[in-house]
C-alpha cells in the first residue's frame, strides 16, 4: 500500500510550483537568518563606521572650546595613535579621529573643521593610498564608504524593526541583505569563534579620547606584506592638502603637523627613498612632518594584519615617538 | 555583468520566470537573444555591444560564402577576418601599451577589450569550420547564430560549445523539466560556493605573496601560495563553469562539462585532457588535427603539440609569461610522449607516483601563469628552490622561529578550501557529479545542505570586494 502510493507520487510530474516553493524556502531561510541574527545580536546601530565616527565627532564637539590636539587619519591612526597618552603627557586635550581610508581625507577635514579653534593642533596622518589619489574626492569616497561599510543596522525588537530592516534591505538591494548577513557573521566570528579581527565598526569600543581600545583577540588574518613602491607618483594629493590648509588658516590660527603612518620595516619603500620623499612633501605643503618615515618603521611583529596596523600594545610606542617629536618641535618654535 | 551583482540577480530571476513559462521556440528565441544582448550591454557597454553585434552579423553572413564556394581559401580568409578584431583589441593594444604608441590609445581607452571577445571569436571559427566540413548546415535563421555566439551563460568565459549541440536544443519547443531546472540552480549554488569560499580565500593568500614576490618574508609562504594557486584557479574556473552550466540548464540548455577531476590525473597529458576541456577540444579539433595530429611522424607530432600549447598560451594572455607557460606545458607533453609516461592505464603505486609528479610539474608551470612578469618568475624560482631549503634549515636548527610562518585563520580557510577541492575530485571520480550524488539524499537534508552552502559562501567574504572570475580577463 505504502509503496504503491510512493510510485504514484514519483510518477506525478513536478511542476514549476514546487520549484518556486523550494526557492521560497531558501529565500526565507536566508532572510530569516538575517533578521533573526540581527535580533539576537542587536545593538548594531553604533557598531559601524558611521556610529563610531559620530561618537568621535561628539567628543570633538564637546571639546570645541578647549585647546586641543586632533589626530586625523585612517585605520593606522585609529589603531596606532593613543590620544589618551598624548593628553596625559602634554596636558592638551587630545582626540583621535582616525577611522578608515575608505573615506576621503578631505571629507575628514571638512567634518572636523567647524570645531577647530585658534591655538589648536591638527595632526594629519594620510594613509599611503591617499598619496597617489586626488585630494578632492569627497563624493566618490563617501558613497563607496556608505555603501559597503556603513550598514545602518537596526536593533530588532518588534515587527516595526523587521519592517525597517526589510525596507532598508530592499532600498539597498542585494547588497543590503548581504551586508546584514555579513554583519551577523562578523558578530558570530568575533563572539563565538574568536577568529576574526574585530575592526572598529563591529566592536565599537572607543575611550573618551576616541582611541580604539578593543585589544583582546586581535587574531590576525593573513598578514599583507607592505608595498608602497608607488606611494608617490604625483603630488596631486599634497598640493590639494596645502591649498586646503592655507585657505583654512586664513580664518583659524591653528598649527598643522603631518605624520607618517607606522609601517613594517620590511615594507618596500618608494622609488625616491624616504628622506627625499619627506623633504619633497614638506617643501610642497609647507607643513612640518613630525616623525620621519624611517622612525615610524617598526619590526614586523608590531603589526597584526597589514603592514600599517599596529597591535594595540605598540600604539603607545608610536604615540610616544609623536609626543617626543611634538614637544621638540614646540620647544624649538618658542626659540624660533 | 558580474554573476555576483544585484543586476545579475534581477536579470536572472526575470530570465528564470520568463523561460519557465514561455514554451514556444518562436517566442523564446527572440527573447533569449534580447536577454543576451541586454546582459552583454550591461557588462560591456553599448560601444562594445555594437562591435559585438557587427561581429555576429559577420559570422552569420560569411558562413554563406563558405557554403557557396566550399573552397579552403574562403574558410582561411574567414578565419583570418574573424581574428582581426581579437588581434586588434587584445594584442595590438598590448603592443601599443608596451611601446607607448598613442595612435590608438583613444580607441582602446573608450572601448577597452570587448567583453568575451576571445570566447565568441573562437566559437564563431568553430561554426565556420563546421559549415565548411558539412557537419552543420549553413544557418538561415540569424537568431540561432546570434544566440549561439551571445548566450549569456557562456559569452564571457565559455565553455566552448559545438554549434549543433546548442542549436539543436534551441530548435525544440521548451518543456519544463523540474529535475533539469533544479539541477541548474544547484550547480549555481555549488559554483558560487567554490568561487566565494574556496577561490576567494585561497586568493587572499596567493595575491598577498605574488604581488611582491621579492618581499622580505619567509619563502615558505611563497611556496605555499604557489601550491595554492592551482587550487584557487581550479575553484575559480570550475565555479564559473558550474554557474554557466547552471544558468543554461534553467533555460533548458545543456552545456558540456569543462573539468573532469584534473587533480587526480596521473600524467600531464591526462591533466590537460581534464582541465578546461572545451578549450582543449577546440584546440585539438581546429589546430592539432589540421596540423596532422598524431598521424604524422614523431618530430611533427611534437612540433604540433608545441604549437597547440603556444597558441593556448597566447590565447590566455599577451605577456611573455603566458607564452612561457604554454611552451613549458608543451614541453612536458612532448617529454611524456618520448618517455612513454602518458599511459592512461596506470594503477597502484604508478598511479600515485604519476599523480604526485603531475601535480608538482603542473604547479611549477602555474608560476609562469600567475607571476606578474618574467623577472618575478625568476625571483619566485629563486625563493622556492634556494630560499625554502635555507628557511627550513634555519627553522629546524632553531635559528629562526617557526612562529614567523605565522599560521592564521585565513590560511586555515585556504587549507579547508584545498581539502574540499581534493575531496570534490575524489567523490566525483568515484560516484559521479556532486549534484547527482546529493540528489539521492533526503529532500529536507538536501535543502539544508544548499542553504548552508549559501551561508558559508557569502559569510566568509566581503561582498562587493569579491574579485572577477579569473578567466573573464582572457
Amino acid at each position: 500500500m505504502h509503496s504503491s502510493k510512493k510510485v504514484v507520487m514519483d510518477n506525478k510530474k513536478k511542476g514549476p510550483g514546487l520549484l518556486f516553493a523550494k526557492l521560497g524556502i531558501v529565500v526565507l531561510a536566508v532572510f530569516g537568518f538575517t533578521v533573526g541574527g540581527l535580533a539576537f545580536y542587536g545593538d548594531c546601530e553604533k557598531r559601524n563606521y558611521d556610529g563610531c565616527y559620530q561618537y568621535k565627532l561628539q567628543l570633538l564637539k564637546n571639546s570645541a572650546n578647549e585647546r586641543k590636539a586632533v589626530f586625523i587619519g585612517g585605520s593606522s591612526t585609529n589603531f596606532g595613535i593613543h590620544a589618551k597618552l598624548f593628553e596625559e603627557e602634554t596636558g592638551i586635550r587630545a582626540i583621535n579621529m582616525g577611522l578608515s581610508a575608505g573615506r576621503s581625507f578631505e571629507a575628514y577635514l571638512e567634518s572636523v573643521k567647524p570645531y577647530i579653534k585658534d591655538g589648536d593642533y591638527v595632526f594629519m596622518c594620510p594613509e599611503h593610498p591617499y598619496y597617489h589619489s586626488e585630494f578632492h574626492n569627497i563624493d566618490n569616497g563617501t558613497s563607496m564608504f556608505y555603501l559597503f561599510q556603513n550598514f545602518d543596522a537596526i536593533k530588532i525588537n518588534n515587527a516595526t524593526d523587521v519592517y525597517n530592516t526589510v525596507k532598508y534591505s530592499l532600498y539597498n538591494g542585494w547588497t543590503g541583505w548581504l551586508n546584514a548577513i555579513l554583519q551577523v557573521f562578523d558578530e558570530m566570528l568575533v563572539d563565538v569563534f574568536h577568529t576574526k579581527t574585530p575592526a572598529v565598526y563591529d566592536r565599537w569600543t572607543c575611550n573618551e579620547n576616541g582611541d580604539f581600545t578593543f585589544h583582546k583577540d586581535l587574531t590576525p588574518t593573513v598578514y599583507t606584506p607592505g608595498n608602497v613602491s608607488s606611494a608617490l607618483n604625483s603630488f596631486t594629493f599634497f598640493d590639494g592638502l596645502r591649498n586646503y590648509i592655507n585657505e583654512w588658516k586664513q580664518t583659524v590660527n591653528f598649527t598643522p603637523y603631518l605624520l607618517f603612518a607606522p609601517i613594517d620595516e620590511n615594507a618596500i619603500a618608494g622609488d625616491l627613498g624616504f628622506p627625499q620623499l619627506e623633504e619633497l612633501i614638506e617643501e610642497r605643503t609647507g607643513i612640518k612632518i613630525l616623525n620621519s618615515q624611517l622612525e615610524s618603521a617598526y619590526p614586523r611583529e608590531y603589526f597584526f594584519d597589514t603592514y600599517y596596523h599596529l597591535k594595540w600594545e605598540y600604539g603607545d610606542t608610536h604615540t610616544q615617538l609623536i609626543i617626543d617629536k611634538f614637544i621638540e618641535a614646540e620647544t624649538l618654535a618658542i626659540f624660533a | 555583468m558580474n554573476f555576483f551583482s544585484l543586476e545579475f540577480l534581477i536579470f536572472f530571476i526575470a530570465i528564470l520566470v520568463i523561460f519557465i513559462f514561455v514554451k514556444k521556440a518562436k517566442v523564446r528565441l527572440p527573447l533569449l537573444l534580447l536577454a543576451n544582448l541586454v546582459f552583454y550591454s550591461i557588462g560591456g557597454g553599448f560601444i562594445a555591444l555594437g562591435i559585438f553585434v557587427a561581429i555576429i552579423a559577420y559570422f552569420y553572413g560569411y558562413s554563406f560564402l563558405i557554403k557557396k564556394y566550399k573552397k579552403k581559401w574562403t574558410l582561411i580568409l574567414g578565419i583570418v577576418l574573424s581574428l582581426l578584431p581579437l588581434l586588434f583589441f587584445k594584442y595590438l593594444s598590448y603592443i601599443f601599451r608596451q611601446y607607448n604608441v598613442s595612435t590608438f590609445s583613444g580607441v582602446f581607452s573608450t572601448v577597452g577589450v570587448p567583453l568575451g571577445i576571445s570566447f565568441f571569436t573562437l566559437q564563431g571559427i568553430s561554426y565556420f569550420a563546421d559549415v565548411y566540413s558539412g557537419k552543420v548546415e549553413v544557418e538561415k535563421n540569424p537568431l540561432f547564430v546570434g544566440i549561439f555566439l551571445s548566450l549569456f551563460s557562456t559569452v564571457t568565459s565559455g565553455p566552448f560549445e559545438n554549434y549543433s549541440h546548442v542549436v539543436d536544443q534551441l530548435k525544440k519547443d521548451y518543456e519544463f523539466n523540474y529535475e533539469q531546472t533544479a539541477d541548474g540552480l544547484k550547480n549555481m549554488v555549488l559554483g558560487m560556493f567554490l568561487k566565494l569560499f574556496v577561490a576567494e580565500n585561497l586568493g587572499i593568500i596567493v595575491n598577498a605573496y605574488y604581488t611582491s614576490p621579492g618581499g622580505n618574508y619567509s619563502s615558505l609562504w611563497l611556496l605555499l601560495s604557489t601550491i595554492l594557486f592551482g587550487f584557487q584557479l581550479y575553484a575559480d574556473f570550475y565555479g564559473y563553469s558550474l554557474i554557466a552550466k547552471g544558468t543554461a540548464e534553467t533555460m533548458g540548455i545543456e552545456l558540456m562539462d569543462n573539468f573532469h577531476q584534473p587533480f587526480l590525473s596521473s600524467s600531464i597529458s591526462s591533466f590537460w585532457s581534464r582541465w578546461h576541456i572545451s578549450f582543449q577540444k577546440w584546440l585539438t579539433k581546429h589546430i592539432y588535427i589540421p596540423l596532422g595530429g598524431s598521424r604524422v611522424k614523431t618530430p611533427r607530432i611534437l612540433a604540433n603539440v608545441l604549437i597547440v600549447f603556444l597558441v593556448s598560451g597566447l590565447w590566455h594572455g599577451t605577456g611573455l609569461t603566458f607564452i612561457c607557460w604554454g611552451l613549458v606545458n608543451g614541453l612536458y607533453i612532448c617529454l611524456e610522449r618520448l618517455l612513454h609516461l602518458n599511459s592512461k592505464q596506470k594503477v597502484g603505486w604508478r598511479r600515485i607516483v604519476g599523480t604526485i609528479y603531475t601535480f608538482i610539474f603542473i604547479t611549477i608551470s602555474w608560476i609562469f601563469f600567475r607571476a606578474n612578469s618574467i623577472s618575478d618568475v625568476g625571483i619566485i624560482f629563486k625563493q622556492i628552490f634556494v630560499g625554502v631549503p635555507k628557511d627550513l634549515y634555519h627553522a629546524f636548527n632553531g635559528t629562526i622561529s617557526w612562529a614567523v610562518f605565522n599560521p592564521s585563520v585565513r590560511v586555515g580557510f585556504g587549507f579547508i578550501g584545498l581539502f574540499l577541492v581534493w575531496i570534490l575530485d575524489f567523490v566525483e571520480r568515484k560516484f559521479g557529479s556532486l549534484v547527482t550524488i546529493i540528489n539521492k539524499w533526503n529532500s529536507v537534508l538536501r535543502l539544508i545542505f544548499y542553504i548552508a552552502l549559501i551561508f558559508v559562501a557569502i559569510g566568509f567574504v566581503k561582498w562587493g570586494e569579491t574579485s572577477e572570475f579569473m578567466y573573464a580577463q582572457f
